[in-house]
């Protein structure tokens, strides 16, 4: 699907995103991205950003939830 | 990798904060400045940014109204002017792997590994006189000469390989382990006669002669210096005369029972070294060769021995260093005089008897009956053996065997082709 972001998540300490716009929020519990049709809220403990890219990222810490909204 | 080459290019650690800092990251990342290691602190974020990016920086800024602050700077553009200010350190550095690397070209240590009847000593003093001592270029050794001229220079060495490994030279060596054993043969002339004598007085218990005259049987008793067996076969005439000898060297497998006689002595006072127990340690360094000792005492005793233990330093398995340290132990003793008590004299003894056993089977002798006795005078204790032996006997000697004026046992011709033959015998070359 054209434009649909891809995330992958490893366990519930690692996570990859593809095909975002950008990030809109991000505190060490919640990483709220803007995607091309919708927004992906990741929620967790002890958040971080281990590289930020235009293409891609990704994201380490205690994941509890992926949330599409 | 990827962890190296950010290292190499330098990056710092920001601090950023202000009124959106998602939006600075956005933006980074739309004009391709790599942020990584983000982390969020409450109001504060810090990430990595490599130097070329964080000048790029200033519009972004701008843009956002957030502030940067550089909190740490990692990496090699950084450490570099740091060790410009230690040129001292810098130059010890390069030095040191200057000396490293000049030091590893010769040679520290010489190791000998194989030799059991040429000694340390006197290996070493050869291969010092081959030029090649512990300190010599390792480029300068010959391996190859070394190895040709051991052999040639010693018999009983017949393998020799050295290597070197790193800076030390490993020298192997095996030695001809069957020289001693084996007799030296006289060198036999071809067409001459030889005889096989006795060498000892004893009963012959068994002989099978290959070639020659046997002039004993089972049984008969032979002196020593007995012709056993002859080395030339007589030629009759007609008239039952011996004509001539057809000579031969003799061959016989000739057991004979006989005896062996030896006196073992053993004084009945001895010095006995008695250490005290009193001991001085100090210890040393030896730096190429030379020895530094540091003495914290003047030598008290009248009579001591002195012991090294001495360590030699290397680095890793085979680089060996021209400096070894270690202590010194000097121990005081007191010579007293002992006697040998008749037990301590009676171990003594077997120990010996049974050394000669073990000789006398390592050459094939069958012993029949062992007999000992034990004696003592004011001043020695004294070992009567006797066993009765049997042993292979027959000593090849040159034969005697001629008939005078007629024949030359050496080359064997007969006297008739003899323009000579006249004369009186000329003297066997052989008995010379």
């Amino acid at each position: 699907m054209l434009g649909a972001s891809i995330v992958t998540v490893t366990g519930n300490s690692e996570a990859f995103i593809e095909n975002y716009k950008g990030m809109i929020e991000y505190t060490d519990e919640t990483i709220l991205l803007q995607g091309k049709t919708c927004r992906i809220c990741i929620q967790g403990k002890k958040l971080s950003i281990d590289y930020y890219t235009n293409e891609d990222m990704k994201i380490s810490g205690r994941i509890h939830c992926v949330q599409y909204l | 990798m990827l962890k190296l080459i950010q290292y190499l290019k330098g990056y710092v650690i920001i601090k950023v904060w202000g009124f959106s800092p998602e939006r600075f990251m956005n933006l980074c990342s739309n004009h391709q400045l790599f942020l990584w290691d983000i982390a969020n602190f409450g109001e504060y974020y810090t990430m990595c940014i490599s130097i070329k990016d964080f000048y790029k920086l200033k519009t972004i800024t701008r843009k956002t109204g957030t502030r940067v602050v550089i909190q740490k700077r990692c990496g090699l553009p950084f450490f570099v002017p740091k060790l410009k200010k230690r040129k001292v350190f810098v130059l010890g550095l390069l030095g040191s792997i200057v000396f490293w690397i000049w030091m590893s070209g010769y040679i520290w240590a010489i190791e000998l590994q194989g030799n059991y009847y040429v000694t340390n000593d006197e290996l070493m003093a050869f291969v010092a006189e081959m030029n090649i001592e512990v300190g010599s270029k390792t480029s300068k050794v010959d391996i190859e000469a070394l190895e040709k001229s051991l052999r040639s220079e010693y018999d009983i060495i017949t393998w020799t390989s050295a290597r070197i490994d790193g800076t030390r030279l490993v020298i192997q060596i095996k030695e001809n382990e069957l020289t001693e054993t084996q007799p030296t043969e006289p060198t036999l002339q071809e067409g001459a006669g030889y005889d096989l004598v006795a060498e000892k007085d004893g009963t012959v218990v068994s002989i099978i002669t290959r070639s020659g005259v046997p002039l004993v049987t089972e049984g008969s008793e032979v002196m020593a210096g007995d012709i056993l067996v002859q080395g030339g076969v007589p030629l009759y005439n007609d008239d039952t005369t011996i004509r001539n000898y057809q000579y031969c060297v003799a061959d016989a497998d000739i057991y004979i029972r006989t005896r062996y006689q030896g006196t073992e002595t053993l004084p009945v006072w001895y010095d006995e070294k008695q250490y005290s127990g009193e001991e001085k340690q100090s210890p040393f360094i030896e730096l190429f060769g030379k020895r530094f000792a540091i003495k914290l005492y003047r030598q008290p005793y009248e009579t001591y021995d002195t012991t090294l233990d001495m360590h030699q330093l290397r680095l890793l398995e085979n680089f060996y260093l021209p400096i070894s340290y270690g202590t010194e132990r000097v121990r005081e003793y007191t010579l007293v005089t002992q006697q040998y008590t008749k037990e301590e004299a009676k171990a003594i003894f077997t120990e010996r008897t049974v050394k000669i056993i073990e000789t006398l089977m390592e050459k094939g002798v069958q012993i029949i009956q062992k007999n000992v006795t034990m004696k003592k005078d004011s001043f020695n204790w004294y070992l009567d053996i006797n066993f009765d032996i049997i042993e292979k006997a027959g000593k090849i000697t040159p034969t005697t065997l001629t008939i005078a004026g007629e024949a030359d046992p050496a080359t064997g011709a007969p006297a008739s082709q003899d323009p000579t033959a006249q004369a009186p015998p000329a003297q066997d070359p052989i008995t010379d």
